[in-house]
């Protein structure tokens, strides 16, 4: 797995590597990472895109990895020796359209020994009614890696890369006839007891047990934290405290908590009411250790074709928020020995087949191709 | 007991999930991912049962689970079990991945696909909330068959109310009580009245027209269970009331027929109008069509005799008279009244051949006009001199009463036709005279020349004045034929009249005279096929 790191902002530079992999043999499809800082407007990057005829997916991330390290700016390019069936779907059509789009396209990729990259607008309308569409169609046949893409600062932007250009409000996939390795883990754990989310609206959980979220939500995570849990430090704390969704003979899904509000809870993705939740709490020492399973699991299921020395790394943008400098001590686990490149998503998408597709919050994937 | 809390929940969101729904596609299509999400399931399929109890796929979920070959694998393991055996939950255990058929009460097979075991007592709940789903599925089918019938109903009302409304027979229907519930568009057509205006109001058994134009016997035959048929009677508008208006009379033909219930018992009467006056109107046509043809075969057999006798008498002479110049016993002055004979009689027939090719010319439209400046006084002048001696031999004056003016007496025209109208008609009135005066007026009206030929001869009897331009019609003339000639003249007359943009008419009266009036157009113009304008 080879992966190519243009750091500046260089038009030349990037155009003569993107012409480079375009004319390569061993190379049937490109994904292009782009960081969100000092990005390349959407009329600087059209041109180099439409010009290439080879597949390219990709999107804009709050950061990327290259080399084991985060790289705030430039763009990764990672070309891919198998090809992609690629497709753009408009998030603000109907969800009806998606599964009519899938079939005309995908009808044929039906290969369970396969690979399916997505990348979402994580500000996308219909994200969850997206991911649910392409369970409906994939199920656990293939297996899925990507994120959310788009700037940390939650403005709008057309962070999603095809041939054709960027797109907002939308999602990008690519069906590979390959075999990838996954490793999915976060190393949060819970503490409280269950808790029924009894309203939701959109991402925002407005009441926990049939009372205020927030209510509910303060008074768990200051018994365990004997911290006093105000609208000030809420983003502070919270970040140690995500929450946990309840899955029947799966691993938790977690969903991060970004913002307080009078209304109640809002979260990175959203939680469906109906469901039940635990409050999770880790620490540098957990959330690392869960890369280690990541690293483990992934390189337990390694095929033989696969390259045994690199990581493709999906991992959580709040993950580097609660673990500041201490984040290279994660990426260090994970690049040892391994040439490491990835991205950091809002949001992780992955599934081996254990499980219905979801999007995961705090986590991290590492794939192997 | 936080495990047992969170499938309790997951069974009670299945439950509900779908019980508002009514119809059955929606339901499975929102269920079938829940089962697949909540109960963390790779597959999720259902079998339905048909009419021979054998249960068939109807849906698969996700996509690419039913094309894979384990499905067909699952799918018929499923299948082979009877209907008894498919209330039992089923499970089959296949590439170390769990199946499960769970009975949908009798609407079939719940298929989920799973790579973990379910716990034995959870499978036992959840078998009870797809027996539900099952339930909900099976009235929904219910609900849709019935809609569909209804609908089916409702399109079949439609098509035979639009059947009855377009309808071109008047279709009116009564209740037990004679009362009108229902009319058709031919109704409102043939009354001419609005159907609203009689509609629940109009009483067909109180009704005193019915009753004054004797219709009222059959109504009352028709509710007592008779079919009748009174075929072409004559409906007088002046028997109707009030409210319905009819321009004049209508032929109808009319049925009356009972409609009865299930069980047999008369609930309507239909009474049902063909206005076939339109029918009787081309009937009347049909019978005159055929009299006049009736009519012309006669003239044309009238015709066939008189022609047979205008080529035949010449033909005589001229046989006669050549026959008796071969003998050489008579003198020379014998010898040229035979030579005038023979050229008289050759003449004759020239004139019956010219008559039968001008008028079959004129009635295959193949007769052309030669517009040239013609000087109409010199036509009358000419004639007058070519009949002069035909006149003065009959001891009958021949006079031109008046002529045109200078300049006007020069129009475009065509000269030989114009020349044969005179002609003829001077020919005809001196033929038709035994003594007296045969007179030629020429005289400018607007844009047009009007002339006439005056004779006193034996007239033309009223009854046939207005026939006298027929073709053959001098031929049918009965015991007063007593002149020669084909009876074609007059028609070709008429019809070169007529080519020169004018028409022609007479005055007679029997025993005192004939004036045959012609017009003819002195500015002429054509169209561009030669006709005139």
């Amino acid at each position: 797995m080879r992966s190519f790191y243009i750091s500046e902002k260089d038009r030349t530079k990037l155009d003569k590597c993107l012409n480079q992999l375009n004319k390569e043999k061993e190379t049937k499809a490109i994904l292009f990472l782009m960081a969100d800082a000092d990005h390349y407007s959407e009329s600087e990057l059209t041109p180099l895109l439409n010009s290439c005829s080879k597949p390219i997916i990709g999107g804009i991330f709050p950061e990327l990895i290259f080399e084991g390290e985060r790289k705030e700016k430039g763009v990764l390019l990672l070309p891919l020796s198998f090809e992609l069936k690629a497709q753009v779907f408009d998030l603000s059509k109907d969800v009806d359209i998606y599964q009519k789009q899938l079939e005309e396209v995908q009808k044929d990729s039906m290969n369970p020994l396969s690979s399916l990259f997505v990348f979402i607008d994580s500000l996308a309308q219909r994200k969850s009614q997206f991911i649910e569409t392409l369970f409906n169609f994939f199920g656990v046949n293939t297996t899925y890696i990507g994120g959310g893409a788009g700037s940390l600062s939650f403005d709008k932007l057309a962070c999603i890369i095809s041939n054709e250009g960027l797109h907002e409000n939308s999602a990008i996939i690519g069906w590979g006839n390959q075999k990838m390795s996954l490793g999915v883990a976060h190393g949060w754990h819970s503490f409280s007891n269950v808790l029924k989310v009894t309203e939701t609206e959109n991402n925002c959980v407005k009441t926990l047990n049939w009372r205020p979220a927030f209510e509910v939500y303060k008074e768990t995570v200051e018994l365990h934290s004997n911290i006093k849990l105000t609208a000030e430090n809420f983003p502070e704390i919270a970040k140690s405290y995500p929450l946990g969704i309840e899955k029947l003979d799966a691993e938790m899904v977690v969903r991060d908590p970004f913002k307080n509000c009078p209304n109640g809870l809002h979260f990175v993705d959203a939680i469906q009411e109906g469901e039940y939740v635990k409050v999770l709490h880790g620490n540098l020492e957990s959330l690392i250790r869960g890369a280690e399973i990541a690293k483990k699991l992934a390189l337990s299921k390694l095929g033989e074709n696969m390259d045994q020395n690199a990581l493709f790394c999906i991992d959580c943008i709040s993950r580097v928020l609660f673990m500041r400098e201490s984040f290279s001590k994660e990426l260090d686990v994970i690049s040892k020995n391994k040439q490491l490149s990835g991205v950091l998503t809002i949001g992780e998408i992955a599934n081996e087949g254990d499980s219905f597709l979801e999007i995961y919050n705090k986590t991290i994937v590492l794939g192997v191709w | 007991m936080v495990e047992k809390c969170l499938q309790t929940e997951i069974l009670l969101e299945l439950v509900f999930s779908v019980s508002l729904e009514k119809n059955e596609h929606i339901i499975l299509n929102k269920s079938m991912p829940l089962y697949l999400r909540k109960l963390n399931c790779f597959l999720a399929g259902v079998l339905k049962r048909g009419e021979d109890d054998n249960i068939n796929e109807l849906m698969v979920m996700p996509f690419a689970a039913g094309k894979c070959g384990d499905w067909d694998i699952v799918k018929n393991y499923f299948t082979s079990f009877s209907l008894e055996q498919r209330q039992n939950c089923l499970q089959f255990i296949h590439n170390n991945l769990y199946y499960y058929g769970l009975y949908l009460s009798g609407y079939g097979l719940f298929i989920l696909g799973r790579k973990k075991e379910f716990d034995p007592f959870f499978l036992k709940e959840l078998q009870n909330v797809v027996h539900h789903l099952g339930e909900i599925l099976i009235q929904s089918n219910e609900i849709e068959k019935r809609q569909a019938a209804e609908d089916k109903l409702i399109e079949s009302e439609h098509q035979f109310s639009m059947l009855m409304q377009e309808s071109p027979s008047v279709i009116e229907m009564y209740d037990s009580n004679g009362l009108q519930i229902a009319v058709n568009k031919a109704y409102e057509k043939l009354w001419q009245i609005s159907a609203s205006e009689t509609l629940f109001c109009f009483n067909i058994l109180e009704c005193d027209t019915i009753k004054k134009v004797g219709l009222l016997k059959y109504i009352e035959k028709a509710y007592e269970g008779e079919s009748v048929s009174i075929s072409d009677y004559q409906f007088n508008y002046q028997n109707l009331q009030d409210s319905i208006h009819i321009e004049k009379e209508r032929w109808l033909s009319t049925r009356i027929y009972p409609l009865t219930d299930q069980h047999g018992e008369i609930t309507h009467i239909v009474v049902n109008h063909e206005d076939v006056t339109h029918q009787k109107e081309f009937e009347n046509k049909i019978l005159k069509a055929k009299e006049k043809a009736e009519e012309s075969d006669r003239l044309k057999s009238a015709f066939l005799a008189n022609m047979s006798h205008e080529i035949r008498t010449p033909m005589n002479g001229i046989l006669g008279f050549t026959n008796l110049l071969k003998q050489q016993a008579f003198d020379e002055i014998d010898q040229n009244a035979y030579v005038e004979l023979i050229e008289e009689s050759g003449a004759r027939m020239l004139a019956t051949i010219d008559d039968l090719i001008d008028i079959s010319k004129v009635e295959s439209g193949q007769m052309e006009l030669l517009i040239s400046e013609t000087d109409i006084n010199k036509e009358i002048e000419y004639v007058y001199n070519v009949v002069e001696e035909e006149a003065d031999s009959k001891n009958i004056q021949l006079h031109i009463s008046s002529l045109l003016d200078g300049n006007e007496s020069i129009i475009r025209t065509d000269r030989e036709k114009v020349y044969a109208i005179l002609r003829h008609l001077v020919k005809n009135a001196i033929k038709f005279s035994k003594e007296g005066l045969v007179e030629i007026n020429v005289k400018k009206k607007g844009d047009y020349l009007e002339f006439f030929v005056k004779d006193m001869g034996i007239g033309v009897p009223e009854e046939r004045q207005e026939a006298i331009f027929d073709r053959f019609i001098q031929a049918d003339i009965g015991d007063k034929r007593a002149f020669e000639g084909t009876g074609l003249g007059l028609s070709i007359t008429k019809a070169f009249v007529n080519m020169l943009g004018g028409e022609i008419w007479l005055k007679s009266k029997e025993n005192i005279g004939s004036t045959f009036y012609f017009t003819l157009s002195s500015k002429l113009e054509l169209d561009k096929v030669g006709r005139f304008k």
